[in-house]
């Protein structure tokens, strides 16, 4: 089958089912690299923000600049193409964080990513699993089809909650190889299982958004000048750096201003020159 | 004009208006989701309504020089009403309209812009367009337009295409009135003429434009647009507040502005964590960690 045929059908299949799996995108090598990579982070993070390393699982967010590899994954071509057929050329990146489910960890709850209305695809979770993903390590469950359930008033994304448990007996078990991705709908009902092993269970979480959402992190506010001028284009296009953002209003001059400081300013400094010339002109 | 509730949020108790805006939210609910439209009758009382154009009037001067990119031949605009006089903030906080919308989003939705537009006489016919970009048929921004005058074919009300919401748009069509890219379905246009007072709600995806202003008088509008929660507002009215004024709002005031809405988190480089934009937990964070590294070589390992 044609990428383009291949792209089509796991639209489909995430548009009736709310999830696809996409097998071999990633390499063995660059899956060892990744794992690395994540392992060094992980080490160094321990220490710097032990507050993300829990019971259950160590996270670390905004892996992207953190080593130069995970660039890479979020734009794999097969994910990234299909990324952008559901969610449109112009989708950003929302999420994108590496995880290790603890060996005789916590189980994470049933939850959902995001709300929205049912049955739409506005944010697509994309999961790499860096080790292989079975039942013993704790893989993925979701709820086939859950994106479309209606939920009720109050329901929160949120992965301690035990909003979901009544469906818990529905849920399917992820188990994939490393090298494969799991494409979900933000809306399906999912969670992280028990890590009964010794090992960690490390992935990737990579998540993509319509340019109109707001997306989880700002990536590109307070991202060091160094690696942002490292970024290309189309890089900085998917982090949301050209994302659109709510215009902000100068109540003083009654001017529309985009949140650029500098753009502000410069602003500033041409109204009090246009002042000066007219004062002179007068 | 229709006495339903005079503007009083104290009639939000009277079981009668109660079920009466039930029964109206229901009716456009259905029109909403089938042609991206409704029109809601008599809701904003005429005091208001002259009220509104009074300030509108004090506005405009006030900023005709100020900003002259928001004031042409053809139109006048004034952004950002929030905190400019408190009766827009009360027309947007219409009772049937907060209705609707609460029973279209759920109870947290915000209001992304409250803006007044002026039409001129003379006024050339604008593009149709949308507001906002989304999935074909979703809801998840709703425009309502609250005519200051009666807004009629001559002094150019809104025309809009039914049912518009529901099309595939092609990858490069763009939520902008100056790109002439809907020619093809003005035959299918329909113009929507409504009484001071009324106010007209569409779905931000439905083609929509104003017409041309033939007559010889202005046509005064307010426009605010409600959108859900994880969607991105069109403005962000909370940074355009100066802080003395965003004292004096009320706490449902501060929920529909976005006071409280979730904004993208930012992400601290050098710590590896998170810092929402607030200076003060920042710094709080960062005295917390010092502690923590303080107190933890006190603790002997192992």
């Amino acid at each position: 089958m044609s990428p383009l045929t291949d792209s089509k059908r796991y639209s489909e299949e995430i548009n009736t089912h709310g999830y696809t799996v996409v097998p071999n995108v990633i390499s063995a090598e660059l899956a060892v690299k990744a794992k690395t990579a994540l392992d060094r982070i992980f080490t160094r993070e321990k220490i710097i923000a032990p507050e993300l390393d829990s019971a259950m699982h160590q996270v670390s967010f905004c892996i992207a600049h953190k080593e130069r590899i995970f660039r890479s994954i979020c734009q794999i071509p097969e994910t990234l193409q299909l990324a952008r057929s559901v969610l449109g050329n112009d989708c950003t990146l929302s999420v994108f964080n590496g995880i290790s489910m603890k060996p005789h960890g916590d189980e994470q709850q049933l939850h959902i990513d995001q709300q929205g209305p049912a049955g739409e695809v506005e944010l697509l979770n994309m999961l790499f699993p860096l080790d292989d993903f079975t039942r013993g390590n704790g893989c993925t469950r979701l709820i086939p089809g859950s994106h479309k359930l209606v939920h009720a008033v109050g329901t929160t994304a949120d992965h301690r909650s035990t909003q979901f448990k009544h469906l818990e007996d529905q849920a399917i078990y992820m188990e994939i190889p490393v090298g494969s991705a799991i494409v979900y709908n933000g809306l399906i009902v999912h969670a992280g299982s028990r890590n009964r092993t010794d090992h960690p269970r490390r992935a990737l979480i990579v998540s993509y958004c319509r340019q109109w959402i707001q997306p989880q992190w700002d990536f590109v506010k307070g991202m060091p000048r160094h690696i942002l001028a490292d970024f290309t284009e189309e890089e900085r296009m998917l982090f949301g750096y050209y994302a659109e953002k709510p215009l902000i209003y100068d109540h003083k001059t009654a001017y529309v201003y985009s949140p650029s400081p500098f753009r502000k300013n410069l602003e500033r400094v041409r109204r009090k020159a246009d002042k000066l010339f007219s004062l002179f002109l007068r | 004009m229709m006495q339903l509730h005079a503007g009083s949020v104290n009639s939000w108790n009277d079981c009668t208006v109660k079920s009466r805006m039930l029964q109206l939210t229901d009716r456009h609910i259905n029109k909403i989701n089938t042609c991206g439209y409704t029109v809601i009758d008599d809701i904003v009382p005429i005091r208001q309504i002259a009220e509104a154009k009074r300030t509108l009037t004090k506005i405009y001067a006030g900023e005709k020089n100020l900003s002259p990119l928001l004031n042409s031949k053809l139109y006048q605009r004034s952004v950002c009403l929030v905190h400019k006089e408190k009766v827009f903030r009360s027309i947007c906080q219409t009772p049937e309209v907060l209705s609707l919308v609460s029973s279209l989003f759920g109870n947290d939705f915000t209001i992304g812009s409250l803006n007044a537009l002026t039409i001129k006489p003379g006024e050339e016919q604008q593009n149709l367009h949308f507001d906002q970009r989304g999935v074909a048929g979703a809801l998840s921004m709703l425009i309502v337009m609250f005519p200051l005058d009666d807004s009629t074919f001559e002094n150019g009300c809104t025309r809009l295409i039914p049912a518009s919401h529901q099309m595939v748009h092609r990858l490069d069509a763009k939520a902008d009135s100056t790109v002439n890219q809907f020619t093809h379905l003005e035959e299918q246009a329909i113009h929507v003429e409504v009484a001071a007072g009324s106010a007209i709600a569409f779905n931000a995806l439905l083609l929509h434009a104003v017409s041309r202003n033939t007559s010889n008088h202005f046509q005064d509008a307010v426009i605010a647009t409600y959108c859900r929660k994880w969607v991105k507002p069109l403005w962000n009215i909370v940074a355009s507040i100066p802080g003395n004024i965003s004292i004096n709002f009320t706490e449902e005031e501060r929920q529909l502005f976005g006071f409280y809405q979730s904004n993208p988190t930012p992400y601290d480089y050098k710590r590896c964590n998170i810092y929402t934009p607030s200076r003060l937990r920042a710094n709080l964070e960062r005295v917390r960690r010092k502690i923590y590294k303080m107190t933890n070589s006190l603790i002997p390992k192992g």
